[in-house]
């Protein structure tokens, strides 16, 4: 249960605005946290930094001791808000994709989920509902032993029904030896899963503690206090 | 699917709550066999973590005991177990009366009230 | 994982490249059918059919190029598609360097342009009906440089080489628009946050024109060689050293825009 993710003076700017200013963060692994904060907030450009899609200015991020590149890849499993595969292949063909590149990647288990979703291997991806993309999309993630897995809005736009298969596949993936980060802003749906709450406003980490404590300490549940906290 | 919870007080309290209950309401006896922490978590909609601590926590007050190879049981259902339920869920209803303004007799009344109603 | 890579190109790829090559293969037997009916048949002879006849060529030979053309921009297309837009958040969280990603796409690129021109190679006998057209098309070339030339064309062997370099030629300038147009997407990606498309655009034409001076200048030495020498040595020979030189050049310039694209795209990345 040692640090997974050590971020240190990171400094990154966007469009001449300055997102982050000496970043300091520190998570551990066993955890499923939740990185809370409003749209804007910068969620998205950390979780891209630590996923290696966005190039920080001084400061260094290493993942279980390796710096941002392909060896810290190998290890994260990423989940990005919104489509990033190409739709026009078939389901089979992405799980290769997948088996190919990651040695992490359990394939069997990934058929088994999209298997059990009702989904013939066969079918392209475009042909998919919404809701059955989104399944698999959170499938080919979940089926790798990443040791950090970050969740960029995973049940954004989705049903119900479909939140709480989303919640209990991340549940049911939870290792003591990795970590589940969740970037969101629907808290209330999401805050009896985590660990650990982060609360990232216009750069700045508000707050980071274990979810029950802050409960403990303010009497109040994680959509409240974050409600308090970004009060326009 | 999910367990109900109130988010203003910590989840680990809460399932033990329930598990109390539960065990006073003989939903669970003694001997019963609880299911692994990861599927517990599952059915319950929380993170692993919680559910442990939760678990432990009901270790350490005797609810619940470990065996070794094969998991948790409930212990020995403690009459006390019932007494303090009934205890809490009573102080509840009592306190938040007496928020509203009622004295002790006023809350007797309205109880007695309400069982006489109930029962026609 | 270099392997993985070309294969995860191809997957990407094959679909387009299918479709273009059914098209390409049709239109082919088109043509070819429109050829035999020009040749061993009198429909032609009617002035009204010939109209016809010559739109319907025209128009095949212009889908035939079409393909082969698409065949050759998916290339950049899809590198467009795969490193900067939605799949973008794949391509880039793979874990492999931006070494290996772009040396696969080059691979790729490589048997893909080699695919498209083998296409229009082999159509030629196919549409012409005639096994052995190279064989004439290189005693005529013969025959018609020997005219010209005679002091230094020696034999049919040096047809074939001048054949050979004008394809290598024709292969590695394709590369080489192709290679261009790759690090001139990855300059108006990684360079900009605004107007990337139009500013790739003009980063195409301000590369091109980079590239165009050394050409020049190597041009004009050479002319300046040939003019100070014999006049007997220029035309033939003047050109095959030409065309030497220029594959070397192009081939050149092929590494210096990877090198360059694989560079900012390790440090520039940024995908918003």
């Amino acid at each position: 249960m040692g640090e997974i993710l050590s971020v240190s003076n990171v400094n990154i700017a966007y469009d001449k605005n300055q997102v982050y200013k000496d970043l300091n963060l520190s998570i551990g692994s066993g955890k499923i946290v939740g990185l809370l904060g409003p749209n804007g907030s910068g969620k998205t450009t950390l979780i891209k930094m630590i996923a290696g899609l966005l190039k920080y200015k001084k400061g260094s991020i290493k993942v279980d001791g390796h710096e941002i590149g392909p060896e810290s890849k190998a290890l994260v499993a990423y989940l990005p808000d919104g489509s990033f595969l190409n739709e026009k292949l078939k389901v089979k063909s992405l799980i290769d994709i997948y088996s190919d590149f990651f040695k992490d990647f359990d394939k069997a288990k990934a058929v088994r989920i999209i298997g059990d979703l009702g989904i013939d291997l066969n079918s392209r991806f475009k042909a998919l509902s919404k809701g059955n993309k989104e399944k698999v999309q959170l499938g080919l993630v979940m089926s790798r032993h990443a040791k950090i897995y970050l969740l960029d809005e995973p049940i954004g736009g989705v049903d119900p029904a479909a939140r709480d298969y989303i919640l209990s596949t991340i549940i049911s993936n939870y290792d003591k030896d990795s970590t589940i980060i969740i970037s969101t802003h629907l808290i209330q749906d999401i805050e009896n899963v985590l660990d650990e709450v982060i609360f990232v406003k216009e750069g700045e980490i508000l707050l980071q503690r274990n979810a029950d404590d802050l409960r403990t300490e303010r009497n109040q549940s994680i959509d409240d206090i974050f409600r308090e906290e970004f009060r326009c | 699917m999910a367990w109900k919870f109130k988010n203003d007080i910590p989840i680990y309290l809460q399932i033990m709550e329930r598990v109390k209950s539960d065990i006073a309401r003989g939903n669970l006896k003694a001997g019963d066999k609880l299911p692994g922490v990861r599927d517990l978590a599952l059915e319950a909609g929380v993170n692993p973590n919680t559910m442990q601590k939760a678990l432990s926590l009901l270790e350490v007050e005797g609810i619940v005991y470990s065996k070794r190879t094969s998991g948790r049981y409930i212990s020995e259902v403690d009459k006390d177990i019932q007494k303090d339920i009934k205890e809490e869920h009573t102080r509840q209803y009592v306190v938040s009366m007496r928020q509203l303004g009622l004295n002790d007799n006023q809350i007797k009344s309205c109880l007695d009230e309400y069982l006489s109603r109930k029962f026609n | 994982m270099l392997i993985n890579v070309i294969k995860y190109e191809f997957k990407n790829r094959y679909k387009t490249l299918s479709l273009m090559t059914i098209i390409f293969a049709i239109f082919t037997c088109l043509l070819s059918g429109a050829w035999y009916v020009k040749n061993k048949t009198s429909f032609c002879e009617n002035e009204a059919v010939r109209f016809f006849w010559v739109i319907f060529s025209i128009g095949c030979v212009f889908v035939l190029i079409a393909s082969i053309v698409c065949m050759i921009f998916q290339s950049s297309a899809g590198f467009y598609k795969r490193f900067y837009r939605n799949e973008g958040y794949l391509t880039n969280t793979l874990p492999v360097s931006s070494l290996t990603l772009h040396m696969g796409k080059f691979i790729a690129d490589l048997i893909q342009i080699a695919y498209a021109y083998g296409l229009a190679v082999i159509a030629i006998p196919v549409i012409l009906q005639d096994i052995k057209i190279y064989s004439k098309m290189i005693d005529v070339l013969t025959i018609a440089f020997g005219q010209i030339d005679n002091a230094t064309l020696n034999s049919v062997s040096d047809i074939k080489g001048f054949l050979i370099i004008f394809i290598v030629a024709t292969y590695i300038q394709t590369l080489l628009m192709v290679s261009n147009i790759d690090l001139a997407i990855t300059i108006g990606r990684n360079f900009f946050t605004k107007n990337n498309d139009l500013l790739s655009v003009v980063f195409y034409f301000v590369i091109k024109a980079v590239d165009a001076i050394p050409s020049s200048i190597v041009s004009m030495l050479l002319a300046m060689k040939q003019l100070s020498s014999d006049y007997e040595d220029v035309s033939f020979g003047f050109m095959i050293q030409n065309m030497i030189i220029s594959v070397l050049l192009c081939a050149a310039y092929v590494v210096v825009a990877k090198i360059l694209t694989i560079l900012i795209h390790k440090k520039r990345l940024n995908l918003y």
